[in-house]
């Protein structure tokens, strides 16, 4: 049985993916100009296609922002009269302008191509029966896994977000082999199988899971494997490069190979914004190289990531992104310490004491800015003794204090007590007054 | 054995009523009960039942922290010193109590001790050795 859904573009050798990659630029530059966005940008900055002789030409392009997008809503970044698109998803869009992706048909067979080759990598075949717990609708997520997963020929069940009652009488009945969804709903999931006294490895035939679209530590996956005796692979996409399938882990779960035959990725210093050597962490810049719609250049994702150095034992060349270590917009400043939320739940998640859900809430109390930390007890370590909780309140603050050098008010709260989002768990809740005064 | 049933709360208002609902809706007797708080934000919640085992169910699949814990329950005379009496026996034998809570059973005329320690068994045997009595389990939970 083949490894790869598609042997020669998986295994290109380095150099000649690099040239592969020079060509599917140039096109791509020369579809961008179509745009009023690009058509503008090119113009003004004298930018040529044939003026790039090697793909590390390509720090001589000018980068694309968020604010881009927005500032060009909605078809300024448009290259194909409207009556070729066939679909368009969008991002949320809690703070301005959503952003929108158009699609027309080339760009959705090439979308759910990538996605079905993430399904092939973890070992998902058209014998498995798929279910793909999370938003449809402009959720990329959705539609793009269930296009992905037929593409691979599996049995698909479109099960959507919310009531695990219902998923897990689907996953039974159906005999569901493969889960998409994100990671914390996961948690959640397992509650309520041991609410109706199930046990996931017994009681069903679940062997993979592709997770994502929510930052998580290799301790969370760990501990979600070990939940249900399930393979968990983590995923990435995100809304600008069409969604999900753009870097997936392999069956080594050791970094996401991103697929370079149709992106290209670069790791760049956020401050200098200039490349950093391979296994150095700075900002992911993505250009897409196979979307005729709308072609995006240098993307400044704000994920802050790194190549793995080094050649996978799978035996693809297309190169690993480390797990995300936040992003740069998610990185928060109290009493002068640079914090990640990653770096918190690393510890968290050192403790079984504690559930999977947890919160950081920063506030002004009596004019001086703390950052309460609200973790759920895992109710397997209740003995009833004030001491137990005692003790793991204070081993809870003085492990974040070690690590992000501000101790920290810990919460200790009941099961349950911490809101249950449907999409990307909430993690950070910044009350500061200084914040509410901008 | 006789057995209490132990419960995490966060302390804040409204979370003992949600207990006591919980409690209610099973038509389940309290017959004592302590709180007691941490500096924390959360406290432990005892509770003596007249059925230990319907209520610790109940509040698990309300979703609590909370678990059963062997106690063990003795007569005192309901007069001054009648703790001082049984506790002298206690520490005599280095028992370390470490929750314990006193009523009243005005039928009998005495009170009672609920004792969580860690050492239950000798706990029993210090109770005859002072010439007091151990309630059985119903007579606990039919007080």
């Amino acid at each position: 049985m083949s490894l790869y859904w598609q042997k020669d573009l998986e295994t290109m050798p380095r150099a000649e993916l690099e040239a592969y990659q020079l060509k599917k630029l140039k096109a791509s530059m020369v579809q961008a100009a179509r745009s009023p966005f690009y058509a503008k940008v090119f113009r003004e900055k004298n930018i040529n296609p044939e003026n790039l002789h090697s793909i590390q030409d390509i720090t001589s392009l000018p980068l694309t922002t968020k604010e881009d997008l927005r500032g060009n809503f909605p078809y300024g970044f448009l290259t194909v009269p409207k009556n070729e698109i066939v679909r368009m998803h969008c991002t949320s869009g809690t703070t301005g302008n959503p952003t929108m992706i158009f699609y027309n048909r080339h760009d959705l067979e090439s979308w759910s191509n990538l996605v079905a080759r993430c399904l092939f990598a973890i070992g998902a075949r058209e014998e498995d029966v798929f279910q793909n717990i999370c938003g449809y609708g402009l959720f990329t997520g959705g539609l793009g896994f269930q296009d992905g997963a037929e593409k691979l020929g599996a049995t698909t069940i479109p099960s959507a977000a919310g009531n695990s009652v219902r998923q897990i009488m689907l996953m039974r009945t159906l005999g569901t082999t493969v889960i998409h969804t994100i990671p914390s709903y996961l948690a959640r999931l397992y509650e309520v199988f041991v609410e109706q006294g199930l046990d996931p490895r017994r009681d069903t035939k679940l062997r993979l899971f592709a997770i994502g679209s929510e930052p998580h530590t290799e301790e969370q996956r760990r501990r979600i494997e070990e939940m249900f005796g399930v393979r968990a692979f983590n995923s990435f996409g995100m809304t600008e490069m069409n969604g999900p399938g753009v870097a997936f882990e392999c069956e080594c779960q050791y970094g996401m190979h991103v697929w370079e035959d149709a992106y290209i990725a670069e790791i760049l210093d956020p401050d200098t914004l200039e490349p950093v050597p391979d296994g150095e962490m700075g900002e992911l810049v993505m250009t897409t190289i196979d979307r005729e719609a709308m072609p995006i250049i240098r993307y400044r994702t704000r994920d802050l990531t790194r190549f793995l150095p080094g050649e996978c034992p799978c035996g693809r060349t297309h190169r690993r992104l480390d797990r995300f270590a936040g992003r740069t917009d998610d990185m928060f400043i109290i009493k002068g310490c640079n914090v990640f939320p990653m770096q918190i739940e690393k510890i968290l998640m050192r403790f079984p004491e504690v559930s999977t859900d947890y919160q950081i809430v920063l506030d002004t109390v009596q004019g001086v800015d703390e950052m309460q930390i609200k973790v759920e007890f895992n109710r397997d370590f209740f003995t009833g003794e004030r001491e137990v909780l005692e003790s793991l309140h204070h081993k809870l603050r003085s492990a974040v204090r070690d690590e992000v050098l501000v101790t920290p008010k810990v919460q200790i709260v009941e099961p349950g007590a911490l809101p249950r989002a449907e999409g990307k768990a909430v993690r950070v809740r910044d009350l500061r007054e200084a914040k509410k005064g901008v | 054995m006789a057995r209490q049933v132990s419960v995490f709360l966060q302390n804040q208002p409204g979370h003992l009523e949600k207990v006591t609902e919980v409690l209610q809706r099973k038509l389940i007797n309290i017959r004592a009960m302590t709180l007691s708080g941490s500096a924390y934000g959360w406290g432990i919640l005892n509770l003596l039942l007249n059925d230990p085992d319907e209520g610790h169910k109940a509040l698990v699949e309300a979703g609590y922290s909370a678990v059963l814990r062997p106690i063990i329950v003795v007569r005192m005379p309901d007069r001054p010193g009648g703790l001082h009496d049984l506790l002298s026996y206690l520490s005599k034998g280095e028992i370390n109590i470490k929750n314990a809570y006193a009523t009243l059973v005005p039928k009998e005329g005495a009170a009672i001790l609920v004792i969580d320690a860690e050492n239950i068994e000798l706990v029993e045997k210090l109770v005859k050795v002072a010439g007091l009595t151990q309630l059985s389990d119903e007579e606990i939970y039919h007080l």
